[in-house]
C-alpha cells in the first residue's frame, strides 16, 4: 500500500511538473546546485533524474559544508559564466546575498506562476523570510519554526504532577511563560539515585538543554527567540543601529542565565545537535530548537526517546503567556543572477518542481524530516497523527517573526555569541554589560555607513508578491 | 652507564603511558565514534560498551562518492608534492651554490610566498582559474598548493644542500659529470633525508588543506577534507559520518609518513650538530 501511495504521489508530481514544462523543453541545459547536506537537499538529490525526464534539463547537486558556503556562493555569483546556477540559501543570508545582487529576483515569476505554486497555501512568513527590500530572492524548500520539545510522558505522570503542584502551587503543564519554564527546569533537575516518574535514576537528569556555546554563535540561536518573545528588536528603527541591549534583551539573557543550573554540566559547549541530542536521548525534560530536527523525536532509529518515553511539542513561552512571537526561518533555493536567461528559466522550473506541494507531501509520506511550509500539509489529519508537531508549527506561524537578515548578521552572531557566552560563564557581571559590549562593537562597524543605508538594511517591507 | 633502577624504569613507562594516552585518546574517540550508533553519540558519560554499527561507513560511501574524493585528495597531494620537490630542490640548489650578494633577498622573496593568508588570495585565484578553465580541477589545487610548498621545500632543501661539500661536485666534474648530472647523481642522493622531510610536510599540507579546496572545487575535484566537512549541514552535524571519514583520511597520511620514515629521522636531525 505504501509503495502504491508513493507511486501515485510520484505520478502526481510528474503530472504537476508536466503542466508547467513541456517534456524536453530544456534539452541540453545542465544545471548545478551549490548545495548542502541538509534534508531539504538530500531528499531531492537522489531523484533529480525525474526532473531530467520531465524537462530534459540535467541537474547535479553538489554538497558542501555549511561553514563557508555563503562565501562560496558570493564568490560564485561574482563570476560571469557561473559554474552553479542554483544556490541553497539559509534565510539569514538574504541580506548579504540581496545586497550583493548574487541572487535573481524571483518576484515576477512567482506572481506569474502563483496558481501553479499554490501560493495561497504557503505560509506567508516563509515567503517573507526570503525577501530583500520586498523582493523575493529565494523560494522556500523547508520552513523552520522555533518551538519547545518536552517529555510528555513525564509531564503526564501522576507522581510528578502531584509533586510539582505541592512545590509550585500550580499544575504541571508545558510552560506558557518563562517563569513556568524555569520552574519546570528546576523541578525536573535531579541527581542519580533520585526518583523520576517512579523510577530510580541511574544518572543525572536535567530540566533543560540550552545552547550556550559561542562556537558559530550557537548561543544566539537560543537567545534571539527568547528576546523576541519579550518583544525585543535587533535594530533601532530611527538609527539602524543595534538595539539588542534594551530591556527585552536583558530579560532574555537573564532567563538564559537563570536556566544554567538546570542544564547539563557541559552547558558552555552545548550547540546544535550536541544540545538536541540530550532530548533525543530522553535525558532532559524540555528543550527548544528549530523544527528541522523535530522529526527525529518520532523515529526510534535516530533517537532513544521514542523507545523510553514520548515527546510533546508546544510553542515557545512568552513573558506573560500570551501568543508567542515565534522565530521562523527558511531553507530555500535561489538562482544565480549571473546564469544565462535559459539557465534561469530551467532553474526556476527545477525550484518549482523540487519545492512543489506534491513533492513536499511525497517527502512527508516517505518519512522525510523536511520541515513543511504548506498549510494543507501541516493541517492534514493523517500527517498530524504521524508527525504530532505539525500542529504546533501550524499554530505558531501567524505570530512568527523573521530571523535576523541584516547584511551584518554574521558579525552579530559572532559578537553576541562571545558576549552572551561570557555572561553565562560568569566572566561578565551583568546581562546589561554583556549586551552593551556587543552593541558597542556592532555599532562601531555600522556607523561608518550612512544612515540611509543602515535604515535600508533593516527595512522589511511586505513582499511584493502579496500586493 | 649504570642500568636504570626498577623505580626509574617504572617512571619512564608511566610517563610513556601518559604521553600515549594523551596522543591516542583523540584517535580512540574518532574510531569509537565512527562505529557508535547515532542516538548514543554524545551520551554522558560516553558509552564505552555498545553494539558497533558500520552504518556511518556505509552512508559515507553511499551518500557521497567518497572514494572519488579520496582519489582526488591523493592526486592533489601526490601531484603537489612531486611538483614542489622537483622545483623546490632545484631552486634550493641554485640558492645554495650561487654566490651573489642579492641571493638572500631572492631566498626571502621565495619564502614570502607563504606569508599570504589564503583567504586574501582565494578570490583572485578563483577568477584566474575560472578564466583559464581550471576551476574544479585537481590541477588548480596542485598549482596553488605548490605555491605554498615550493618555498617550504626550497628553504628546507637549502639547508641540506649547504651541508653537502662542494668538493664532491667538483670531483664529479672531474669524472665528467655536468652540473645537472652531478646534482642528480651526487648531491641529491646525499640530501635524500631533506627530500623525505620536505615530502612529508608537502603531502600533509596538501592532504589537509581546506579553504582553497572548499572555494575552488565542485563535485569533480572535491577533496576528502571538504567532503567530510560537508556532513556539517544547517540542521545537523552528522558526527558519525564525519568521524568515519576522518579515520579513513588519516590512513594515507600515516602510510606516506611511514614510507618516508627511514629517511625522516636522519633528515630531521641532520645539521643539528656541527
Amino acid at each position: 500500500m505504501k509503495h502504491v501511495k508513493s507511486a501515485l504521489l510520484a505520478g502526481s508530481v510528474a503530472v504537476a511538473a508536466c503542466g508547467s514544462a513541456w517534456a524536453g523543453e530544456f534539452d541540453g541545459i545542465e544545471l548545478k546546485m551549490l548545495g548542502i547536506g541538509d534534508t531539504s537537499v538530500t531528499r531531492l538529490a537522489p531523484i533529480v533524474d525525474e526532473f531530467e525526464e520531465l524537462t530534459g534539463a540535467k541537474v547535479q547537486i553538489d554538497m558542501f559544508p555549511y561553514p563557508g558556503l555563503i562565501d562560496k556562493i558570493v564568490i560564485e555569483a561574482s563570476a560571469n559564466r557561473p559554474s552553479y546556477q542554483l544556490m541553497w540559501v539559509d534565510s539569514p543570508w538574504v541580506g548579504v546575498l540581496g545586497e550583493s545582487g548574487a541572487l535573481e529576483d524571483l518576484t515576477d515569476w512567482v506572481i506569474r506562476d502563483a496558481e501553479e505554486l499554490h501560493l495561497d497555501d504557503i505560509i506567508p512568513i516563509q515567503l517573507q523570510e526570503n525577501t530583500w527590500q520586498g523582493r523575493l530572492i529565494a523560494f522556500p524548500a523547508a520552513g523552520m519554526i522555533w518551538h519547545v520539545n518536552y517529555r510528555k510522558d513525564l509531564f503526564g505522570h501522576p507522581d510528578e504532577q502531584a509533586a510539582f503542584k505541592d512545590r509550585y502551587g500550580y499544575d504541571l503543564a508545558p510552560a506558557k511563560t518563562w517563569q513556568q519554564y524555569i520552574d519546570i527546569a528546576e523541578f525536573f533537575t535531579r541527581k542519580a539515585g533520585e526518583t523520576l516518574a517512579g523510577q530510580t535514576l541511574e544518572k543525572d537528569f536535567y530540566g533543560n538543554a540550552q545552547a550556550y556555546s559561542r562556537v558559530a554563535g550557537a548561543i544566539t540561536h537560543d537567545f534571539f527567540p527568547i528576546m523576541r518573545s519579550f518583544g525585543g528588536q535587533y535594530w533601532d528603527d530611527e538609527t539602524g543601529l543595534c538595539a539588542i541591549d534594551r530591556e527585552a534583551g536583558v530579560k532574555a539573557a537573564e532567563v538564559m542565565k537563570r536556566l544554567v543550573p538546570f542544564n547539563p554540566p557541559d552547558y558552555l559547549g552545548l550547540m546544535w545537535d550536541i544540545r538536541t541530542g540530550y532530548m533525543e536521548r530522553g535525558e532532559v525534560a524540555q528543550s527548544g530548537y528549530w523544527s528541522v530536527r523535530t522529526v527525529r523525536l518520532t523515529n526510534p532509529e535516530e533517537a532513544v526517546l521514542p523507545t523510553i518515553g514520548e515527546a510533546g511539542y508546544q510553542p515557545s513561552p512568552t513573558e506573560d503567556g500570551g501568543p508567542m512571537e515565534t522565530m521562523t526561518g527558511a531553507l530555500s533555493f535561489g538562482i544565480n543572477s549571473k546564469a544565462s536567461d535559459r539557465e534561469k528559466e530551467a532553474a526556476w522550473e527545477f525550484i518549482k518542481w523540487g519545492t512543489s506541494r506534491d513533492m513536499m507531501r511525497r517527502f512527508a509520506n516517505e518519512g522525510s524530516g523536511v520541515s513543511q511550509f504548506h498549510k494543507s500539509i501541516l493541517s492534514d489529519p493523517e500527517l498530524q497523527e504521524r508527525y504530532p508537531y505539525y500542529q504546533v508549527l501550524l499554530e505558531t506561524q501567524d505570530t512568527a517573526k523573521r530571523r535576523i537578515f541584516h547584511p551584518f548578521y554574521a558579525d552579530v552572531e559572532e559578537v553576541f555569541g562571545v558576549e552572551l557566552n561570557k555572561y553565562v560563564a560568569g566572566e561578565t557581571d551583568s546581562a546589561q554589560e554583556a549586551l552593551t559590549n556587543g552593541c558597542t562593537k556592532i555599532n562601531t562597524r555600522l556607523k561608518v555607513f550612512p544612515l540611509e543605508m543602515r535604515l535600508r538594511w533593516i527595512a522589511d517591507p511586505k513582499a511584493d508578491i502579496f500586493n | 652507564m649504570n642500568k636504570p633502577s626498577t623505580r626509574q624504569t617504572i617512571l619512564v613507562y608511566l610517563l610513556l603511558a601518559i604521553v600515549l594516552i594523551v596522543f591516542l585518546t583523540p584517535i580512540y574517540i574518532i574510531a569509537s565514534s565512527s562505529v557508535k550508533p547515532t542516538p548514543i553519540m554524545f551520551q554522558k558519560p560516553p558509552a564505552m560498551i555498545f553494539s558497533p554499527t558500520w552504518d556511518h561507513y556505509i552512508a559515507l560511501f553511499s551518500d557521497r562518492p567518497f572514494a572519488r574524493f579520496i582519489g582526488n585528495s591523493l592526486i592533489v597531494a601526490l601531484g603537489s608534492t612531486a611538483f614542489s620537490l622537483t622545483f623546490g630542490s632545484l631552486a634550493a640548489y641554485a640558492i645554495s651554490r650561487i654566490k651573489h650578494r642579492r641571493m638572500g633577498d631572492v631566498a626571502f622573496w621565495i619564502l614570502s610566498m607563504r606569508m599570504f593568508p589564503p583567504i586574501a588570495v582565494v578570490v583572485p585565484y578563483y577568477i584566474i582559474f575560472k578564466t583559464v578553465g581550471l576551476l574544479d580541477t585537481p590541477l588548480a589545487l596542485i598549482i596553488i598548493y605548490s605555491t605554498v610548498n615550493i618555498p617550504l621545500t626550497t628553504w628546507l632543501m637549502k639547508g641540506f644542500f649547504d651541508e653537502v661539500p662542494t668538493a664532491l661536485e667538483e670531483a664529479a666534474a672531474v669524472d665528467g659529470h655536468g652540473l645537472l648530472s652531478a646534482f642528480w647523481h651526487v648531491t641529491l642522493p646525499l640530501a635524500a633525508p631533506g627530500l623525505a622531510v620536505s615530502a612529508v610536510f608537502c603531502f600533509i599540507f596538501s592532504w589537509n588543506e581546506f579553504i582553497f579546496a572548499l572555494m575552488l572545487t565542485g563535485s569533480n575535484a572535491q577533496t576528502a577534507t571538504v567532503a567530510v566537512m560537508s556532513f556539517w549541514s544547517s540542521d545537523a552535524v552528522q558526527w558519525g559520518r564525519i568521524m568515519a571519514g576522518s579515520l579513513i583520511i588519516v590512513i594515507p597520511g600515516v602510510i606516506f609518513v611511514l614510507t618516508c620514515q627511514r629517511w625522516l629521522v636522519r633528515g630531521l636531525t641532520l645539521g643539528s650538530v656541527k
